[in-house]
């Protein structure tokens, strides 16, 4: 436990989701491409199914967290939504996607719960063509993710606040 | 949500909480009798028995391993255990061990996830885990030190912390030497101790008096509590290898479900799971496991699908218990895999996932190609029971008004731990009065 705690990145960035549901494979997507790129040692990179105390478990610890899944927003597929995650609940359309629906928004107040919630936690949705089952992802969502990875690194490359808890 | 027209009711939920997926539940009452209950799920193993078809005899242990985030490895071993039948391989010693403690990562976080986010909010009037958090802030703590525990197993062996990419037909593609296995026998000490203390958390709780005459059905070894095993038994007098189950247990479908339905050819319905496993091998548990059953006032078998919750705090035990004696015995193989060489056969396995047998039969052709897949997982061969559950629930309860029908009917449904993916995707409850 010490061991690992001494060692723990302070961003981490998390993909959600299943590759054999078409689009909601953007996340473990999203980190094979993170994976090629040098980000440096303070970035961790991990891929989830969205189970709750799995995200609090990634989350523990860190000062800056980073999730990407898919969300249905009802707008054009494709299209990236950011939510920065604050004191208000999370959007319901964040987060109707995976087969565990509910995950991150009981991640988030689990976590707040128990008081390890991130001191920042930026969730990047990208609207999905197609959650059936099968894999490949559609054209509308692989368009998107260069803009995803780019955004995805400026956010976690970002300078950490000064004075943080950790 | 509730709507009135034409004089009946209609009452429906949003999917259903704190069950490992969602599926449908209707519930229909006229003139103040139960006339009609039914569970609908919705079953990805199908997909995936059409999607294996054309596949590589290697192929089926990772993409199986997708169909549920809770029980990579039941369905990974149950692959494995099907393939190697077919191809006439045998894995056993310190390979077959390092499965088993696989495995028992596997029953770790799955049962810890049950107990404490999902089943034990209902015993304490909570409506989530989250706001049992608020007032229970240490027992949740401790289950989540325990579940990430069960998960290191998985990291350690598994490769990763989700859908394990180390586990291959013949045993495993790298597998860890003694001193790798030591830091993680601490922690699994720690992890039974904080499991124990789970078993009287558990025990303390009020249970319903209910016992249902369920026939239990479980993996059957000689040796062991069932995880790994090539037979099939049950209390009603089924004793089978694990290549005549399909000629026993008939799948068949229903009109309101998308999944299957199963039953045995002879008896008709009948429940895997934890009540099963323990109630069939309860003699055969690790010491510290038995008496943590003893102490939480658990028979030799348990009927009351109530007390699920207890049986689940100890089999964490026996799991923890199970890690720490393989760790103790390991010796590394001189490979990490027997040979496989394809060949065409016709291969059956079960093991016991967290919910219960899960069957797996491949049939192989001469290049080493699946031909046919078929995936029979635990939840669908509960179907019938959950349902049995349910109506005697609802029959004995139709006066409650249908807001508590409706809490009180989900707690029926969770204490079966039906598995999201596995055997269902959305579940929204309907209660029908007319």
């Amino acid at each position: 436990m010490s061991r690992k705690a001494t060692l723990l990145a302070p961003v981490i960035v998390v993909g959600v989701g299943n590759p054999m549901r078409h689009d909601d494979g953007v996340g473990p997507a999203a980190i094979a491409h993170l994976k090629r790129k040098l980000l440096g040692e303070h970035i961790e990179l991990m891929i989830l199914d969205g189970e709750p105390t799995r995200l609090l478990e990634a989350w523990r610890g860190r000062r800056r967290a980073i999730v990407i899944d898919a969300a249905c927003k009802n707008a054009a597929a494709g299209s990236i939504h950011r939510i920065e995650v604050g004191a208000d609940p999370l959007p319901g359309w964040a987060v109707r996607s995976s087969s565990h629906s509910a995950g991150l928004i009981d991640a988030v107040n689990l976590a707040r719960t128990l008081e390890v919630l991130p001191e920042e936690l930026i969730v990047f949705g990208v609207e999905p063509a197609d959650l059936t089952l099968g894999e490949g992802m559609s054209d509308e969502v692989q368009a998107a993710l260069p803009s995803l990875i780019e955004q995805i690194i400026i956010e976690a490359q970002r300078p950490l606040f000064q004075g943080g808890s950790s | 949500m509730t709507h009135r027209a034409s004089g009946s009711r209609v009452l429906s939920t949003g999917a259903l909480a704190r069950v490992e997926g969602e599926g449908a539940m209707h519930i229909e009452i006229s003139d103040g009798q139960l006339i009609d209950v039914q569970l609908n799920i919705y079953e990805p193993p199908r997909f995936f028995e059409g999607f294996l078809r054309g596949r590589g005899y290697a192929e089926p242990v990772d993409i199986t391993a997708r169909i549920c985030g809770i029980c990579p490895v039941a369905y990974q071993l149950s692959a494995c255990a099907a393939i190697e039948d077919a191809l006439g391989v045998t894995v056993d010693g310190p390979l077959r061990a390092l499965r088993l403690l696989l495995y028992c990562g596997e029953w770790i976080e799955s049962h810890t996830l049950h107990i404490h986010l999902l089943h034990a909010p209902d015993f304490l009037g909570y409506d989530s885990g989250i706001e049992m958090a608020q007032s229970h802030r240490g027992a949740v703590e401790r289950g989540l030190e325990v579940k990430k525990i069960g998960n290191e197993i998985l990291e350690t062996l598994g490769g990763r912390a989700i859908h394990p990419v180390n586990v291959k037909v013949g045993g495993f593609y790298r597998v860890p030497d003694r001193r790798e296995l030591v830091p993680l026998r601490d922690r699994l000490e720690r992890g039974r101790d904080l499991a124990i203390e789970v078993v009287e958390l558990v025990a303390g709780f009020d249970f319903p008096d209910q016992e249902m005459a369920y026939e239990f059905v479980a993996v059957d070894h000689p040796d062991e509590y069932p995880v790994l095993g090539d037979r099939v038994v049950s209390d009603g007098g089924l004793d089978i290898e694990v290549a005549a189950f399909l000629d026993h247990v008939e799948e068949h479908q229903v009109e309101h479900s998308t999944a299957l339905h199963a039953r045995l050819l002879e008896r008709g319905e009948y429940l895997v799971g934890p009540l099963a496993r323990y109630s069939l091998n309860s003699a055969k548990l690790a010491p510290a496991a038995a008496a943590a059953a003893t102490a939480a006032g658990l028979g030799a078998t348990c009927r009351n699908p109530f007390r699920s919750i207890v049986v689940r705090a100890v089999e964490v035990v026996h799991a923890f218990e199970v890690g720490i004696a393989i760790i103790d015995e390991y010796e590394q193989p001189d490979q990490p895999a027997v040979v496989v060489e394809p060949r065409a056969g016709v291969g059956h396995g079960v093991t016991e996932a967290p919910r219960g047998l899960l069957y797996h039969r491949y049939k192989i052709d001469d290049a080493g190609l699946i031909t046919d897949a078929v995936i029979t997982p635990p939840t669908s061969q509960n179907q019938a029971a959950i349902e049995h559950d349910l109506w005697h629930f609802v029959e004995e309860h139709l006066d409650l008004d249908d807001d508590e029908l409706r809490r009180r009917a989900e707690v029926t449904i969770r204490n079966h731990d039906p598995c999201i993916s596995c055997a269902t995707h959305f579940l929204d409850l309907t209660v029908v009065r007319s």
